[in-house]
């Protein structure tokens, strides 16, 4: 299972009936690009589906990219809409609105009864610059916009947005922020100094800190290593419990920049990582982080939200519950498909353990053989 | 001032009282406000000095007399045998004896189904009273499978009461748990612990399953049982996932606990 937890959205169009205060949000757009759509569409009804508020040649695009992604290999990607400085108070907008929790229907395995494809889940980013530093909008009005969200994250550009990001933004709530993205490309320094006991807080906590692969292609390649290393040494270097602090992710806005997770691996051994390290950074650790984001939808990590379910059974009477509820229907959780990712790899490992001891038949002696070569090369490290 | 109280006869404390003089004490006249009255300057009052300041104060001239630690002991003893001989005519039984009694066991041929099932009836009918479930509407609107067509309750509402509920009676089955030979196991629930429930499966088994590291799913009616029939007439269930890790807990601490936001939900 790998995981892209950064995918751009498009910006949408955007239509003048979205909202009531219409002059705000033109001041928003770049007015060249969204006047010819603009004129034509003002009158008009927004589209329900988010891929029909795009622009023909940005959902060809996007659909591209997709395909892409599961030719690579992932299993799970997440959009990302990204929110300057702060979430509009007056009209805040949700690019995903109407997808009923996915963008490509027919590619998603939730949806599309089990076919090949790729769990897509929607990621608000918000960069947090001088201008946020006073709330960016995370608070109990937004709650029910943010909880159309999978995953919410914070790009802090300043020491003192970096430092809320990492002491109160990370702790458990229904708001809570599970990445942090250090700005890569703009400088050859980050525009703070990842203090340590901020760093560990915030992982303690659960956060992670992200690195985009998509920055080392381009102008800013050379501020994107020092970084990014910078990064690494903060949030997942040093003693072995604190290696893990790290995701990758792609952030690529074309086709061109995808790569596949074991060409992410590699960059990630060239920053310094374990190779085993790289390999939780793309599939373990995200992972995990998604569930944790799953958890904002539960009471307290205690009931989850109630599904209306009509059968006469009851749930205990039948000896295997879980299976017959399954089958016939469409639609899945995010968690069942978790669950079948997890069963699929256990029953992997299962089967090559069998196949191994069969092959081998002395299994004795090959073991210590492998652990002395795990320790020499620990040693060489 | 001053020359006042050069004036007055200087008062000293370690002078003998004046032989040949007796003074009757007894709380109805007290022997202070009297001798206030005869050393205080006059132009204080000293019924007002002695009301606000002294009346019923006491000073504790000695150490006070405390009790050697075996008397208190053997109070203890006696105290705590008085409470057990209490029990015992009362008919009350203390935990060890419960306990080397098998009050708690539940007899192999008592796990059945059918036995516990009026008791998962009684627990449908304290639920609708919680959560104040609405009475079941007509037929055809409650044998339809349109969500639109059902009034449902408030979500958060419902959860913190579900959260402090009790449990004893419901219908609780696994799953998804880390031990995978407990997915799809459960019954009803017969006794809730601090770190397992105990059900009794439709194949009238006891279970022992461990709420750690577990996920169990809850179904409660969406409308109230209709009364005198006791049984589910079929109708919508609200399904929640309900997370062991997090109710590790008895059941009656689960009732008055606080809970509070937490960081993860995985296994």
């Amino acid at each position: 299972m790998f995981i892209d937890l950064n995918v751009p959205f498009p910006e949408p169009i955007v239509y003048e009936s979205q909202f009531t205060p219409s002059k705000k949000k033109q001041k928003q757009k770049p007015a060249g690009l969204t006047n010819a759509h603009a004129s034509t569409s003002a009158m008009a009804v927004v589209p329900a589906h988010p891929l029909e508020r795009l622009r023909v040649p940005d959902r060809k695009a996007l659909r591209e990219r997709v395909e892409m992604l599961i030719h690579l290999g992932y299993t799970i990607i997440a959009f990302t809409q990204s929110v300057q400085s702060k979430l509009d108070p007056a009209a805040p907008v949700n690019w995903f609105d109407g997808g009923e929790g996915t963008v490509f229907r027919d590619l998603d395995p939730r949806f599309n009864g089990g076919k090949r494809g790729v769990v897509q889940l929607r990621r608000l980013n918000v960069v947090l610059d001088e201008a946020s530093e006073k709330g960016f909008g995370f608070n109990a009005q937004t709650t029910q916009l943010l909880a159309g969200y999978d995953i919410l994250s914070l790009t802090p550009l300043t020491t003192s947005t970096f430092q809320s990001a990492c002491l109160q933004h990370s702790l458990p709530s229904s708001s809570t922020i599970h990445l942090i993205t250090a700005p890569l490309l703009p400088s050859p320094r980050l525009p703070y100094y990842m203090k340590h006991t901020l760093v560990r807080t915030a992982l303690k906590n659960g956060a992670r800190f992200e690195i985009c692969y998509a920055g080392v292609f381009g102008d800013g390649a050379r501020n994107w290593w020092a970084n990014a290393r910078e990064v690494v040494r903060a949030a997942a270097g040093g003693r072995r419990d604190g290696h893990e602090g790290v995701i990758f992710s792609g952030g690529a806005g074309r086709v061109e920049h995808l790569r596949a997770p074991g060409d992410v691996m590699n960059l990630g051994t060239t920053l310094g990582l374990p190779h085993e390290t790289c390999h939780a950074a793309i599939s373990r650790i995200p992972k995990s982080l998604i569930i944790r984001a799953e958890t904002r939808r539960t009471y307290r990590a205690i009931l989850s939200e109630p599904k209306l379910v009509f059968s006469a059974v009851p749930a205990g009477a039948a000896e295997d519950g879980g299976e017959q509820r399954e089958d016939g229907k469409g639609v899945k959780g995010l968690m069942e498909i978790l669950n079948e990712e997890e069963e699929r790899s256990r029953k992997r490992v299962l089967e090559a353990d069998d196949a191994g001891e069969g092959q081998e038949g002395d299994g004795e002696e090959s073991e210590p053989s492998g652990r002395k070569r795990r320790k020499r090369r620990r040693k060489n490290r | 001032m001053s020359g006042a109280s050069t004036s007055t006869a200087v008062i000293d404390p370690y002078a003998p009282f004046s032989q040949g003089k007796t003074i009757q004490l007894s709380s109805a006249s007290p022997f202070l406000p009297r001798y206030l009255a005869s050393t205080l300057p006059p132009h204080t009052s000293p019924s007002h000095v002695y009301n606000t300041r002294l009346r019923g104060k006491l000073l504790i001239l000695d150490n006070p007399l405390r009790e050697s630690r075996s008397a208190q002991l053997k109070q203890e003893r006696a105290a705590k045998r008085e409470a057990e001989k209490q029990r015992r005519v009362q008919g009350v039984m203390g935990r060890r004896e419960a306990k080397r009694l098998g009050v708690w066991e539940l007899r192999k041929e008592d796990a059945k189904w059918a036995l516990f099932l009026p008791i998962h009836h009684l627990w449908l009918g304290y639920i609708a009273e919680l959560l104040q479930l609405p009475p079941p509407p007509s037929d055809d609107i409650l044998h339809s499978t349109d969500p639109s067509k059902h009034r449902l309750p408030s979500v958060p509402g419902t959860q913190a009461k579900l959260v402090k509920a009790d449990l004893h009676g419901s219908i609780l089955s696994v799953k998804r748990a880390k031990n995978a030979d407990l997915v799809g196991r459960g019954g009803i629930v017969v006794h809730e612990t601090e770190n397992t429930f105990k059900v009794v499966t439709a194949k009238d088994e006891l279970k022992v399953l461990p709420k750690r590291n577990s996920v169990f799913t809850l179904r409660v009616p969406v409308y109230a049982v209709r009364p005198g029939t006791g049984e589910e007439d079929g109708g919508p269930m609200w399904e929640f996932e309900l997370y062991g890790n997090q109710v590790c807990f008895r059941s009656s601490e689960r009732a008055s606990r606080k809970f509070k936001f937490k960081e993860t939900i995985e296994l």
